[in-house]
């Protein structure tokens, strides 16, 4: 299972939100490219970045940073903000790995169809409050239940999910481990989880769940020391808690 | 027992829960050449390029089994990509070879409207055929595509759709049954059609 430590970028700093919330905002560094460098030198084998700004203007504003960052070597998933073809094509001629998909998913299902085929490195960032798809930086909620949206995503091309419960991001109260598990029955694509994770334990439950969870994206646990990347890749690895 | 066959294209356990939900209860999601030689159905679902499809079905030992079994008179159900696998040739991004039970060609829909063809479009049939029993014509299915099948001999086309130009949504070429469409993204009338096709291998079997 792939950890992800997670970088959030708003107005050039690296911040954690609690449930999404911009007024609920935690500076940990100042610079979102020393912080790369820090979880590349604990080991970390991939980074999540998120460009805040990007996610609630749509104006790709922190992507100088995830270009220094991309050229530290480390591979790069990278969400927040990006709803068009052109956007996609800057993200990935700029070396991202990864580029996650959120409103576009269901303002635009032509795009994604057409991202899908056009690149193999496409995330779904399906972000969900009680269950209901919440788009726009989570400003907005839909009618869409996260298991209906994700079996069209399915049909368009789309071969993983990063899944968000909102209601535990930021938190610090442990996944939501049953709506994983329930969502990993229930689609063919691998999930990658997110929200909420605390505490090791946390990560062994995701990993009881089986292949399927292919990662997990980690953020204020490890910026709080509630424990280390290192520790994080041991027991992902399955080794000894 | 009906075969949803694993080939590594996806939209598997959503056309199994499909069939589920339509009543059809005993059908399993396999890749083993030994269940889907004894099946008294086989499903071939799948969302993706043409290319990657046909190259899966044959690196997976199952192409030939597919062809055999559809030969010896075994009900077969293709759902998007596994309909446009029947053709001979698939034109995605070059020319890759087809199942061939549907003799024609897959290329892209025309321009002239938004590719892909996204959502519900409704459905009308040429002919008779028990897949719609208790369809009425003009019910909306839900499309996903760029790509469809363009058989050579139009007889074959047992539901008619269009979007930018008339184009065929289902075939039947002996106990091969095809559909463009998704079932099982369709609603009620999706797990009608689903259902059909139980019956249809029911009958087989019988």
């Amino acid at each position: 299972m792939i950890i992800f430590p997670a970088i959030d970028i708003l107005d050039g700093k690296v911040v954690r939100l609690r449930q999404g919330r911009l007024d609920a905002v935690t500076v940990y560094n100042d610079d979102p490219v020393d912080q790369a460098k820090k979880w590349a030198a604990a080991g970390a084998e991939w980074i999540h970045v998120v460009d805040l700004d990007g996610a609630v203007t749509g104006d790709p504003v922190n992507m100088p940073f995830i270009e220094r960052i991309v050229d530290e070597g480390i591979p790069v998933q990278m969400g927040g903000g990006i709803r068009s073809m052109e956007m996609l094509d800057r993200v990935f001629s700029a070396g991202v790995k990864r580029a996650v998909l959120g409103t576009a998913l269901i303002t635009q299902p032509a795009l994604v169809a057409e991202a899908c085929a056009r690149y193999q490195g496409i995330v779904a960032g399906v972000d969900a409050r009680d269950g209901k798809v919440a788009i726009q930086g989570w400003r907005e909620g839909t009618e869409y239940g996260v298991l209906e949206l994700v079996r069209e995503l399915e049909l368009l091309g789309i071969r993983r999910l990063a899944y968000t419960d909102i209601g535990r991001d930021g938190l610090q109260t442990g996944v939501n481990y049953g709506a994983y598990k329930a969502l990993a029955s229930q689609i063919d694509i691998p999930v990658i989880a997110s929200g909420g994770v605390s505490t090791l334990d946390d990560i062994v439950d995701l990993l009881t769940i089986g292949d399927q969870v292919e990662g997990v994206i980690i953020g204020r646990a490890l910026y709080e020391d509630v424990f280390t990347v290192e520790q994080a890749l041991a027991t992902a690895r399955g080794e000894g808690v | 027992m009906i075969a949803i066959i694993d080939y590594k294209m996806g939209n598997l356990r959503s056309a199994q829960k499909g069939f589920e939900h339509a009543g059809v209860s005993d059908i399993v999601v396999t890749d083993d050449p030994s269940v889907i030689a004894k099946a008294d159905g086989i499903v071939l679902p799948g969302v993706g390029a043409f290319r990657d499809a046909s190259a899966n079905l044959k690196d997976s030992g199952l192409w030939d089994l597919v062809l055999s079994r559809v030969a010896g008179g075994t009900p077969f159900l293709g759902i998007c990509l596994g309909m446009q696998l029947l053709a001979d040739v698939g034109l995605e991004d070059g020319e890759w070879e087809g199942l061939g039970i549907v003799p024609g060609t897959c290329s892209r829909l025309p321009g002239g409207v938004k590719v892909p063809h996204i959502g519900w479009n409704t459905v009308t049939y040429p002919r008779n055929c028990s897949l719609f029993n208790g369809i009425d014509p003009d019910t909306a299915f839900y499309f996903v595509h760029s790509y469809r099948l363009e058989p050579a001999d139009p007889s074959c086309i047992i539901g008619l759709a269009e979007y930018g130009v008339p184009f065929a949504a289902a075939v039947q070429v002996g106990s091969a049954y095809a559909v463009q469409f998704h079932p099982e993204k369709s609603s009620e009338m999706g797990l009608r059609l689903l259902a059909n096709f139980g019956d249809i291998v029911k009958e087989t079997c019988q």
